[in-house]
């Protein structure tokens, strides 16, 4: 019996080999098997397909986990064509998901405006952060989310100024935002203040402590981070190894042993 | 490179590219799989989506291609214990042809340790090639010596997109364009804007089918895909005397407008497309008007107008012959008034269509009187026949 988990895991790799189109196979593999159970608890069967009975509660309880299973398999099913760069065909999986559930309609028309951004269609990109404002529905929880993707719009149209603005504004909501103080002084460097880019930088990394809750869901950003502090440190002066020195004891003291110190660049 | 040692002041560079935003394969787990009490730290909410918020500043120097801006940050570092007066910075970019000036920046005060002059130069690439970017520092010593070093950086710049064009000469004052531009660069691109903008003398009119919405056809080009862009141009009714001569053959330039990632611009103008001038004819004949459905065996008219191309004038007879499946009705010669050059008249034609499908006008032939010359004018329209 393999946990589900462990046969994403399974398909997953394959993109960390450099093996994207077995990673597609397995997922699209299990994306079928999903589909079937699915199919088969809603016609009043159990998960194989055998006649038997389910209780009502049960059927529920399948019939949530098997739809969030098959979310799932859609998410990584994007994600890996969003890294081979087959926009089209990630962004028409991500439409699915919007068709499954409607809650993570704001997340997901952000992420796939920033994922058009990268591209550089700034204009279909501005359309899916308009789609996403429509779906936040004025709710007070997603002003952060909606003032990041006016401030990722001003990036993609190279006016530092604004885009600096809207990141103070999320930091004024949330002083701890990783992403924004991050995104802030990479606005700064753009607008020739290295120094207070490097402060921007260092306050976001000096706050982070193993206490955090927040810790591993910003252990991504921290890496992103630390790259961009060591790329900085490197521009400001010829003498970087020291502060390079520092940063290693301070991130030894608060990660655990899945952090990925090569972003330091020592 | 001289630096530390000699000097007081460090100069360091680095190329400012538009950043990148991180991607990532997120892992999953299930509730059901973990042990929260026991195994100390889990996530059950990790982001699910690749393309996170996070900007990343680039690592290297990267591709630049023409049409693109470089853009650049420069600093200047007090890396000795005391004060450096009188600091100036200056970049200059050097190419195969010319030498500009990007930045000119001084101090009016002291450099006190620790601190820095810093500039961003921007510029955008207009020529191919090698290109250096040469940085003066300027400061003086204590003892009022003015000091110098300068330090060079060299890059290459490369050929976004291979546009190749097509020239179909439908008529002497007509000609669609079709231009192929093929994405030469590692990584996919947006075209923004492809337009031809035509000369004085003509008009033009795009061809492309834009669908709306998202990803309609023209969306994105993957590298080494390449895209077809299909132009019709009109020489203007005031310069249609000029139809077979040089001056008609300069139709306009491409102008093409893309974009790549997070936005970064890149623009590129082709020089002025020339099209093959045609052979000078002394007579023209171009097909007005002609009825839209046609039926076996119904009679039709079709007005057509003829023009005097040449420089006399001259005295002329029309004839028909019967040639094709369309069958000339009413009288077969006559002739017309004196026709002065550079001027035209208008014929109706009355024609007979014997069997469906798409015909062919042909059989008309223009006699000069004087010179005693036949034009023969065939395949002047096709009609289609029901």
């Amino acid at each position: 019996m393999v946990p589900f988990s462990m046969r994403v895991l399974h398909a997953q790799f394959s993109m960390y080999l450099n093996k994207p189109n077995e990673a597609l196979e397995r997922l699209y593999t299990l994306q079928n098997t999903s589909n079937k159970i699915l199919k088969n608890l809603e016609s009043g069967k159990t998960e194989d397909g055998s006649i038997a009975e389910l209780k009502p509660d049960d059927r529920e309880a399948s019939i949530t986990l098997w739809n969030d299973r098959s979310k799932t398999l859609l998410f990584c099913i994007g994600n890996v064509l969003l890294q081979t760069r087959e926009y089209e065909a990630a962004i028409k999986t991500y439409e699915l998901i919007l068709e499954k559930s409607e809650g993570d309609a704001v997340y997901l028309q952000s992420g796939i405006g920033r994922a058009l951004l990268q591209l550089g269609n700034i204009k279909s990109a501005q359309h899916r952060f308009a789609k996403a404002e429509q779906a936040a529905k004025e709710d007070p929880n997603y002003k952060l989310q909606l003032i990041m993707n006016r401030a990722f719009l001003y990036l993609g149209t190279s006016n530092w100024k604004e885009a600096l603005t809207q990141f103070n504004e999320v930091l004024k909501l949330n002083p701890q935002h990783l992403e924004a103080l991050n995104n802030k002084s990479v606005c700064l460097l753009y607008l020739c203040r290295l120094k207070d880019a490097i402060s921007s930088l260092e306050t976001a990394v000096w706050m982070q402590n193993n206490d955090s809750k927040d810790f591993l869901q910003n252990q991504l950003p921290l890496e992103g981070a630390l790259s961009n502090l060591v790329t900085l440190y490197e521009l400001e002066s010829s003498r970087f190894m020291t502060k390079k020195q520092t940063l290693l004891h301070h991130i030894a003291g608060i990660s655990g042993d899945g952090f990925d110190v090569t972003c330091l660049k020592m | 490179m001289d630096n530390s040692k000699e000097h007081p002041l460090i100069l360091r560079v680095m190329r400012l590219t538009k950043p990148s935003i991180i991607t990532s394969s997120p892992l999953h787990n299930e509730a059901s799989d973990t042990l929260p009490s026991i195994m100390g730290h889990s996530s059950t909410q990790l982001p699910a989506y690749g393309t996170g918020e996070t900007l990343i500043l680039p690592h290297s120097f990267g591709n630049i291609f023409l049409g693109e801006t470089f853009v650049s940050y420069l600093s200047v570092n007090n890396e000795s214990g005391s004060d450096v007066t009188s600091v100036s910075l200056t970049a200059d970019l050097q190419t195969g042809s010319q030498r500009i000036t990007l930045s000119n920046k001084s101090l009016n005060e002291s450099l006190k340790p620790e601190t820095s002059l810093d500039a961003v130069i921007n510029h955008e690439v207009k020529e191919l090639g090698n290109h250096i970017l040469v940085c003066i520092v300027k400061y003086n010593r204590p003892n009022g010596e003015t000091r110098s070093f300068r330090k060079f950086f060299k890059f290459q710049v490369l050929k976004p997109l291979d546009v190749k064009t097509k020239f179909y000469n439908i008529e002497c004052d007509q000609v669609y364009l079709e231009t192929q531009i093929q994405n030469i660069t590692p990584s996919p691109i947006c075209m923004e804007k492809v337009s031809l903008d035509p000369s004085t003398m003509y008009t033009v009119q795009s061809l492309d089918i834009s669908t709306h919405g998202e990803f309609n056809s023209q969306s994105y080009t993957k590298p080494s895909e390449v895209r077809q862009y299909l132009y019709w141009l009109k020489l203007k009714p005031a310069h249609l005397k000029k139809a077979f001569t040089e001056a008609a053959s300069i139709i306009g330039k491409l102008d093409i407008v893309w974009k790549s990632s997070l936005g970064e611009r890149g623009r590129l103008q082709t020089s002025q497309l020339q099209r093959a001038i045609m052979t000078p004819r002394d007579l023209l004949v171009q097909v007005n008007k002609v009825p839209e459905r046609l039926k076996v065996l119904e009679p039709f008219e079709v007005l057509c107008k003829l023009t005097n191309y040449s420089d006399r004038s001259k005295q002329l007879m029309v004839k028909y012959e019967n040639q094709s499946n369309l069958l000339w009705q009413g009288s077969s010669g006559f002739a017309l008034d004196k026709l002065n050059p550079k001027e035209s008249c208008f014929i109706t034609m009355h024609l007979l269509p014997t069997s469906v499908g798409i015909q062919s006008i042909s059989g008309m032939k223009v006699v000069d009187t004087e010179l005693n010359r036949t034009y023969e004018f065939d395949d002047i329209h096709q009609v289609l026949v029901a």
